[in-house]
């Protein structure tokens, strides 16, 4: 892990601020301190604030701000670096494990030797950490997944993932907001809504909020309004 | 008061200048592919540079005014016509009560873009201050998909007609149309013949490319060992992408917010009209230029557009 994050222009309109090349809570207390030492002086032509694993962008309008006031700015911002926010989100997310909305969640048990009991059990165990969120509004790509779950995506995504389709891909997990294509391995679906676009905060989850899974029952899943593939 | 679609084009949607800012919720910026467009169409009908509009792309709709309204074509020249009379790009023209837009046989361009007094928003989706349609989440626009016929988009009351038109030559900012520049990645985990071969290939733009991204077909590059193995991370505008099978890829405004590719460097800001004006099966070759020499070209065409309509 790099002390000093560097500091790099990524074109004439962004910077990148790197900490590492590796995924770990500590680098990623690192990533959640800057996005908000930043946030918090947040200039008129900061364009768009991105958090990732292990680095955070800057967005900036370059017909408004030279590139070396970006690099200023960015560098007066990192020694007022904060602590990671303890006002983060703890949420548990209910997941019904079925065959019928988690179509790989007897062949990754299968193939991991596992009963689909255990891999549910080692599934629901962690309290994962939202990296980040991406791909589409409102998906958090979730760190923290048990090594034993760890699986590659399908060679050809799915056409049509339904929302709330909660799988793994490769060393992380997540949940679909919207339906989509997508590769992961799907071993359940949420009745949970992660994104609500008409709502006035849309996004049920942000970076630095931690996640655990809770296994439910179809009736419980139905109750709460969860749909089931007919 | 209303634009009634009777036929919607091939691929016909309202943008304005997108939702930039959303990156940590993972939502893409969307909008104009070509910006500097959609502005000028906008200044022209007396609009904020915001203001919604229609991008038609490559064969565009047919559109019918049921009142007089004040009109604006900027971008690809898809050979308009207004009642079969050809409408000239580049300045306000009127259409009365009645009347058709049409679009013929695309002469240059890509994409063209119509403005109306008052915008085209008023019938959209508003997410996050925008209405820009994002296909890929089915947010904004009409109901976040393209245009259908049979669609209406209601209009703002229309304020007196007033001629306006683009001073000068704005084609300069297209020219040459085939050469686009671009900052290279400073640290890139690429081998340097990737950097070298991208510079001297010509490639052609893919027919599988999109407003998400445009596929670069040529000689494939070396992508070395870095292939896929990134961790991903944010993506910025115009960021051309090298995945393992050695053929780029251009971001572009309906890109997804992070991407674990490696890079070759990023298209700069003035030169993305460009490129978004360049049509499958176009070639393209990449000229690399420094921060400094990207920035003059922004302000150059920053300060023409301040004085561009009149």
């Amino acid at each position: 892990m790099m002390d000093v994050p560097y500091i790099q222009p990524m074109g004439d309109s962004a910077f990148v601020i790197r900490f590492g090349e590796s995924i770990s809570p500590q680098v990623h207390e690192r990533v959640v301190g800057v996005f908000h030492s930043l946030e918090s002086c947040r200039e008129g032509w900061v364009v768009d604030l991105v958090p990732g694993y292990a680095s955070v962008m800057v967005v900036y309008d370059a017909a408004r701000a030279k590139p070396e006031d970006v690099r200023s700015w960015i560098t007066a911002a990192l020694p007022h670096m904060r602590a990671e926010p303890r006002n983060y989100r703890a949420l548990e997310i209910p997941v019904w494990y079925h065959p019928s909305v988690g179509p790989d969640l007897e062949p990754l048990a299968r193939d991991k030797g596992l009963s689909v009991e255990a891999l549910i059990s080692l599934h629901t165990q962690p309290e994962y950490r939202v990296y980040m969120l991406g791909f589409r509004p409102g998906f958090p790509f979730l760190g923290g997944l048990d090594p034993r779950l760890f699986a590659s995506r399908h060679s050809t995504p799915r056409a049509m993932v339904p929302a709330g389709s909660v799988g793994i891909g490769g060393q992380q997990t997540g949940v679909y907001p919207v339906k989509s294509p997508g590769g992961w391995r799907l071993l359940g679906r949420t009745p949970l809504k992660l994104f609500s676009p008409e709502a006035e905060s849309p996004f049920t989850l942000g970076v630095g909020d931690r996640v655990r899974f809770v296994s439910i029952p179809e009736a419980q899943y139905r109750e709460l309004g969860g749909e089931v593939p007919s | 008061m209303s634009l009634r679609v009777r036929k919607p084009g091939l691929f016909t949607t309202v943008q304005d200048l997108g939702r930039p800012g959303l990156g940590r919720w993972g939502v893409s910026p969307c909008g104009a592919m070509d910006p500097l467009a959609l502005t000028l169409a906008n200044l022209l009908v007396g609009n904020r540079a915001e203001a919604a509009g229609l991008e038609a792309t490559a064969q565009g709709p047919e559109l019918v005014f049921d009142r007089e309204a004040t009109f604006a074509l900027t971008g690809a020249d898809l050979s308009a016509t207004l009642d079969g009379t050809r409408i000239a790009p580049g300045q306000a023209q009127r259409a009365h009560a009645g009347q058709t837009l049409k679009f013929g046989a695309r002469a240059h361009g890509a994409r063209a873009y119509l403005a109306v007094a008052g915008g085209l928003g008023r019938s959209a989706r508003v997410f996050q201050g925008s209405v820009a349609t994002d296909i890929e989440a089915g947010l904004g626009g009409l109901e976040g998909r393209a245009l259908r016929a049979g669609d209406v988009l209601e209009l703002e009351p229309q304020p007196p007609f007033q001629a306006r038109a683009v001073r000068g030559a704005w084609a300069r900012w297209y020219q040459p149309p085939d050469v686009v520049r671009y900052i290279p990645e400073p640290a890139s985990q690429l081998p340097s013949e990737a950097r070298a071969g991208f510079e001297a290939s010509a490639f052609r733009i893919s027919s599988r490319s999109n407003r998400v991204g445009y596929r670069l077909e040529g000689l494939a590059l070396p992508s070395g060992s870095a292939g896929g193995l990134q961790l991903s991370e944010p993506v910025a505008p115009g960021t051309i992408q090298l995945p393992p099978d050695g053929h780029p890829i251009v971001l572009m405004a309906d890109r997804q917010t992070t991407g674990g590719y490696p890079r070759l460097g990023h298209v700069i800001r003035a030169d993305v009209p460009r490129l978004a004006q360049r049509w499958l099966g176009d070639s393209v070759t990449f000229r690399a230029v420094t921060l400094e020499e990207a920035r003059q070209a922004l302000h150059e065409q920053q300060a023409w557009l301040e004085e561009a309509v009149g």
